[in-house]
């Protein structure tokens, strides 16, 4: 009885799992980056339409995070720099999530903004994929060694 | 008595002594003195024993005797006779032995001294045959050295028989017989052992030639040892021993040749040679092999040396003396060689003992050329020893300084996987680094994407460059709605809108300016009243819907002080 949750938790646990999703989070954060960087307008008045970033750095915050987004994303994929990329995505979600909960408490009528503009008002529900997001993005963190080219790369120095 | 014994028949006769007695008496003695002095110079056994017959028989009158010298171990003589035939002679020769067995037989009991002569009775002679026939008178006496003597004699021409001054004069002759045979017997002794001894000198010379001649060779082959012993060049050894052996036995040329097949290796030194004949390790192999084969008795056995017996096998291109003398030998089962010697520089031809001579000079240098090979391979074997020594020495130092080389190096290594170690864990772990640089590098791309982008927009809201519009108060603008002389526009997004607004506002969303302009205020006169709400920290709607108005001429647009929450303040109406 005992040896099928030690079972699961290894392959929970194990660095593919966290491998998966890693690709997932790079991949999630390179598409929601695309539409955020092609449209920048659009992408600004979302984040204006939290109502929590003064108004003198909408823009600027419109034009520098999708391109963090991209950055991170594509380290996240690649593994360089996973761990910081992980952290800064998770720091970003921390960020959705309490944009998100404060925008749901203040009762603001929104979309997320997160893929495109044109979105079903948020939910408790967004609150919760972000969540998960957030948890994946931990598992990454803590779990994840596969398919990393610069540990490779290290772990090639230190076996010499 | 006197010196011949007649004492006791001189007594016998004394009686009847007259002097027809003296004058015989006188008879006897010039005989006596005759005989002596006739005896005395000869030493001939044989001379004597005739002599004395002669004498014998004159004076006594008897025409037949036989007198005779017997060696009574071998039972040998001679014997010599007057009056007889020949044939009794031999007869008597013949029946020496028998004879002497006869009449000396006593003498081992005793009954015959040495000093005595014995007159033997007749009885039974005459039957045996062992003396001549008509004897009548037998005398038998013994010499020094173990010699015997008898006197047979005949009848007397008067047919009478001895008389006593017969028998005394017989005595007395056979005792000048018995000394002066004492005497030759003594001097053939002496003779014979002049002879001895000049034969024993001569076998004594001989044997001190042969102890001279051995004593040589024995020094020879010492001072062959003493000469060889020290030399451990191979060369110089061969050399040296080559000029002892010929100088040994005088030879004027020689060579010796050396083929050891183990190292593919041979040497040769010549004596009395202009220069070395031309030699390949195969020509010295078929050299050895004449030499071996023309051996007579081959053999391989170490150490063994063996005579060629036919020394012109060894004849070779480039030798031009004769050889006479030649030597094939073994050392091991690889090395082997061939002496080979030239003639004597005196004339004649090589001795069975000097054969020997270099035979042995050549078993004992043979050792030495053992000993001397061993010790070329020793040496050898020590330089390459001394190299391997220096060359471990060498590796050890390498070794040494490679060790403290790599002690070095595994700290630096160590120290370097420390390093790369604390590296890779500085790497894998979230660095604030990593955040500035992203932050910068998407701040970098972001605004020049954005500056390059048709799409893009300021970085700062323009409404925070242009002058702030007119503003007007909450109470104020309720006065002027209720009026109508101004209208109330809500610039924010209609879902805003319509969550909350100014009662009788109009919703112009600046995403939607121009239609909403088109449909609710392009009728309106440009100088009515516009009063415009709508902001909040994100975004200042008022402000830039108020500026578009004035785009549209419409100069007299005011912006609610305090927005939608200063109106909600101030408790006016709102739905």
């Amino acid at each position: 009885m005992k040896a099928v949750p030690h079972s699961a938790l290894r392959w929970l646990t194990h660095p593919y799992a966290a491998l998966v999703l890693r690709l997932y989070l790079g991949g999630l954060f390179v598409y929601a980056s695309m539409y955020k960087i092609t449209y920048p307008i659009e992408f600004a008045e979302n984040i204006a339409s939290y109502q929590i970033v003064p108004f003198w750095a909408v823009n600027m915050m419109a034009i520098v995070l999708p391109w963090t987004e991209l950055i991170c994303g594509i380290l996240l994929i690649f593994g360089l720099r996973a761990k910081s990329a992980v952290c800064m995505i998770g720091a970003m979600l921390v960020m959705f999530i309490v944009a998100i909960a404060l925008t749901l408490l203040r009762g603001i009528p929104i979309g997320c903004g997160c893929f495109h503009s044109m979105e079903e008002p948020m939910s408790w529900s967004t609150l919760v994929r972000d969540l998960i997001w957030l948890a994946m993005a931990v598992h990454v963190y803590a779990f994840d060694s596969a398919l990393q080219l610069e540990r490779r790369f290290l772990l090639r120095i230190k076996d010499e | 008595m006197d010196a011949t014994g007649f004492e006791p028949h001189r007594t016998r006769g004394q009686a009847r002594e007259g002097p027809e007695d003296l004058d015989r008496k006188v008879f006897y003695l010039k005989t006596l003195l005759e005989a002596s002095t006739e005896l005395s110079g000869i030493v001939q056994p044989q001379k004597i024993m005739d002599t004395f017959l002669l004498m014998t028989m004159g004076p006594l009158g008897i025409t037949r005797g036989v007198t005779g010298l017997v060696n009574l171990q071998t039972q040998t003589g001679h014997v010599t006779g007057r009056g007889l035939g020949s044939d009794e002679l031999d007869k008597m020769r013949e029946n020496l032995g028998a004879f002497s067995r006869r009449c000396f037989s006593e003498m081992d009991s005793g009954a015959l001294l040495s000093s005595r002569i014995e007159m033997v009775n007749l009885d039974g002679f005459e039957s045996c045959g062992l003396l001549p026939a008509q004897t009548h008178t037998l005398m038998i006496w013994l010499l020094t050295g173990g010699y015997g003597g008898f006197l047979a004699l005949g009848e007397k021409l008067t047919r009478r028989p001895l008389d006593d001054g017969d028998i005394e004069l017989l005595y007395g002759l056979t005792e000048i017989l018995r000394g002066t045979m004492n005497h030759a017997l003594s001097v053939l002794n002496i003779q014979q052992l002049n002879a001895d001894l000049v034969r024993m000198n001569e076998e004594l010379r001989a044997s001190r030639e042969e102890l001279d001649r051995r004593v040589f060779h024995l020094k020879t082959l010492s001072d062959l040892s003493a000469e060889l012993s020290p030399l451990m060049d191979l060369d110089r050894l061969l050399r040296t021993f080559l000029m002892m052996v010929t100088g040994s036995v005088g030879a004027g040329h020689g060579f010796l040749v050396i083929r050891d097949r183990g190292a593919q290796d041979f040497r040769f030194a010549g004596l009395g040679m202009e220069r070395q004949p031309p030699l390949s390790g195969e020509q010295c192999d078929r050299w050895i092999y004449r030499a071996f084969d023309a051996c007579d008795n081959k053999s391989f056995a170490p150490g063994s040396v063996c005579r060629v017996q036919d020394p012109t096998v060894l004849r070779q291109a480039g030798i031009e003396f004769e050889i006479s003398l030649g030597f094939f030998w073994v050392v091991d089962a690889s090395v082997m060689g061939i002496l080979a010697l030239g003639p004597k520089i005196q004339a004649g031809s090589y001795s069975a003992e000097d054969v020997d001579f270099v035979a042995a000079q050549t078993v004992s240098f043979l050792v030495y050329l053992k000993n001397a090979m061993a010790f070329e391979t020793i040496q050898v074997l020590n330089r390459e020893l001394t190299r391997s020594n220096e060359q471990l020495r060498r590796t050890i130092a390498d070794l040494t300084e490679a060790r403290h080389r790599i002690t070095v190096l595994e700290r630096a290594r160590a120290r370097l996987r420390s390093l790369v170690q604390q590296e890779a864990d500085r790497i894998g772990r979230p660095n604030r680094l990593d955040y500035v640089l992203v932050l910068l590098l998407a701040t970098v791309v972001g605004l020049l994407f954005n500056l390059a982008a048709p799409q893009g927009i300021p970085l700062v809201p323009e409404t925070l460059l242009r002058p702030k519009s007119a503003v007007v108060a909450p109470r104020e603008a309720m006065r002027s709605l209720e009026a109508g002389t101004a209208i109330i526009v809500d610039a924010r997004p209609r879902e805003l809108y319509e969550q909350r607004h100014i009662r009788g506002a109009v919703n112009v969303p600046l995403s939607l300016f121009d239609i909403m302009y088109m449909m609710k205020l392009s009728r309106l006169d440009p100088d009515h009243l516009i009063i415009v709400y709508g902001r909040h920290i994100s975004r200042h709607y008022d402000e830039e819907l108020a500026f578009r108005l004035r785009q549209r001429d419409h100069e007299n647009v005011r912006v609610l002080e305090g927005g939608l929450q200063a109106w909600l303040t101030e408790e006016l109406p709102v739905q």
